[in-house]
């Protein structure tokens, strides 16, 4: 595997404030990686960095191996935060003008071909300051798409699209990813990035605070949620009971963090054999959602 | 280069208020060339003096710099247009430098300036070849090189200024109000200090034709009569050209440290 991205000691303050403080990230050819964090917590600052609009105050990145040469970005399709255009051109006037920077040969053929990925091509020829935030948010992503980059990198990518958009957008990164392509998201959707990513970084207040795949993160832990007529002696059974703790208390029923070897069939035997009968008991996907929360907590 | 000024090109091209000051400045040049030769001066120059050669060179320049202010005003917008929709962002996202994208624009900005001189000189060119003796036309032809010194002073200033304020509406005013405010300082602070205020120098660079008819009346009148210092037309262009490093550079860095 080679490796598209390397940050290292990444820092960036505004005055006193910390943006970003000693982020170390190694992005592999082939990732769908996330950076997830919520508002205010570095993921932008960072890849304003990457793309060279915001200037580091202190360490290191790498692209593709070549340092922070400013042609690394030709090779790289961006949406960082708002799409920016002409808003008196039109989408295929705006796509000529990246087109000539990012020197993209049979111009009129890759647009055609990217206006159509992201169904904008009947529109083509109408200014962007037409367009509704869903379609000026499409045209950042055929923008992103239009050299044909080997990374990605996507800032809110499903910002401001309605349902089917977002699925829309979702299924053509999964697709793009499966040529093989790089992708780095950013978001603030724990869904999104579980959705499409192998990998993640959760940043707080600039820092760090985990990074794994996103499999370890959610399958870590099994989680099962139970229920009987006695909840008390439920609980005084679990706490002799090998490999299930209880997380909470909630409605009547316990969710119960559980060893990866076991299984609903194990439980139910547990407690029927100790004279309880369990009136629930199903099993419970942890999402990264409960993880991040959990990660991020004060 | 060829690339950068290709991209500043696809920018303007399908952008109406770019063509439509350019033809306003077109219009405009011409006649209110034409209308100076309609005023009643008391030195009454002939309409063979205004439009002949060599003096047209001068009276064009003149002329067509009142409206120099108005394509100032077209960089302004230029400039603060790349700022405000965040293009310019867009552009080094997509894989400029920074050093390209402030490059291409400052090459944008002679190429336009060469134009507008070119445009300038035409004008005249056909003025003076029905006036007069087209065998004379190079004389005093350097005010075409004056006049295009005069128009990359208007453009860096537009230019340096735009990058400092970034707010288009805010910045057209201020640009506007500054130019005028120089003929206002004038007064107070005397044309000896003020002929090397930046814009009085580029806005003095195509001077006021009956400069000397004037300083001659008015010693005819009182023989004590004090010639004002001037520093010349040669110290003028250089002067303007330093200004013009001056304003270019400072942008250039300002733009080159931000953060976007």
């Amino acid at each position: 595997m080679s490796t598209i991205l390397e940050i290292n000691n990444l820092s960036k303050t505004y005055g006193t404030i910390i943006a970003l403080n000693r982020l170390n990230v190694k992005v592999e050819k082939g990732m769908v990686f996330g950076i997830l964090g919520p508002n205010g917590s570095g993921k932008t600052t960072t890849l304003g960095i990457l793309l060279g609009v915001l200037n580091p105050t202190a360490g290191k990145f790498s692209w593709f191996g070549k340092g922070q040469d400013d042609s690394n970005r030709k090779h790289i399709g961006s949406l960082l935060e708002t799409p920016n255009f002409y808003p008196y051109l039109t989408a295929v006037q705006n796509l000529r003008i990246v087109a000539k920077i990012k020197e993209i040969d049979r111009i009129d053929e890759r647009i055609e071909s990217v206006l159509k990925t992201v169904s904008l091509l009947e529109r083509k020829d109408s200014k962007f300051k037409t367009y509704s935030l869903g379609m000026k948010q499409r045209l950042a992503i055929a923008s992103a798409l239009l050299s044909d980059p080997e990374v990605l990198v996507l800032d809110e990518p499903t910002n401001g699209l309605d349902p089917q958009g977002i699925a829309e957008i979702r299924n053509l990164i999964l697709e793009i990813a499966k040529y093989g392509k790089t992708i780095l998201i950013a978001s603030h959707q724990l869904d999104e990035i579980e959705k499409v990513c192998t990998d993640v970084v959760i940043l707080k207040k600039g820092v760090a605070i985990a990074q794994s795949d996103v499999e370890s993160i959610t399958g870590g832990a099994k989680q099962m949620v139970v229920s009987a007529e006695n909840l008390d002696k439920v609980k005084l059974l679990i706490d002799d009971f090998e490999g299930a703790d209880v997380v909470e208390h909630q409605n009547g029923s316990l969710l119960l963090n559980v060893k990866e070897n076991l299984n609903p069939a194990d439980i139910n035997k547990f407690f029927f054999e100790n004279g309880v009968v369990l009136t629930e008991l199903r099993m419970v996907k942890r999402s990264l959602e409960s993880q991040f929360l959990e990660i991020t907590k004060e | 280069m060829k690339k950068l000024l290709q991209i500043e090109y696809l920018k303007v091209k399908n952008y109406r208020t770019f063509w439509l000051i350019l033809g306003i400045y077109a219009l405009l040049v011409p006649i209110s060339f034409f209308g100076i030769s309609q005023i009643d001066f008391p030195f009454l120059p002939s309409s063979n003096e205004i439009f002949g050669f060599p003096t047209v060179w001068n009276y064009i320049t003149w002329t067509a710099s009142w409206w120099n202010v108005l394509l100032g005003v077209l960089i302004v917008i230029l400039v603060c247009n790349d700022i405000e929709f965040k293009t310019q962002r867009q552009n080094i996202i997509d894989g400029l430098s920074r050093k390209q994208v402030i490059i291409g624009k400052l090459y944008f900005l002679v190429i336009l300036a060469a134009v507008i001189t070119l445009y300038t000189f035409l004008v005249a060119l056909v003025m003076g070849c029905i006036y007069s003796n087209p065998a004379d036309m190079f004389q005093e032809i350097e005010y075409l090189g004056i006049y295009f010194i005069q128009t990359l002073g208007y453009f860096s200033f537009a230019f340096f200024f735009a990058v400092l304020v970034r707010k288009p509406a805010l910045s057209i005013i201020l640009f506007v109000v500054i130019i005028i405010l120089d003929d206002i300082i004038k007064l107070p602070v005397g044309n000896d200090v003020a002929q090397f205020f930046p814009t009085i120098t580029i806005s003095d660079l195509t001077p006021f034709p009956f400069f000397k008819e004037v300083i001659e009346m008015s010693r005819e009148r009182d023989p004590n009569f004090e010639i004002p210092y001037d520093m010349g037309t040669v110290m003028r262009s250089i002067l303007s050209l330093l200004y013009i490093a001056g304003f270019t550079l400072i942008g250039f860095f300002a733009l080159k440290r931000r953060d976007l």
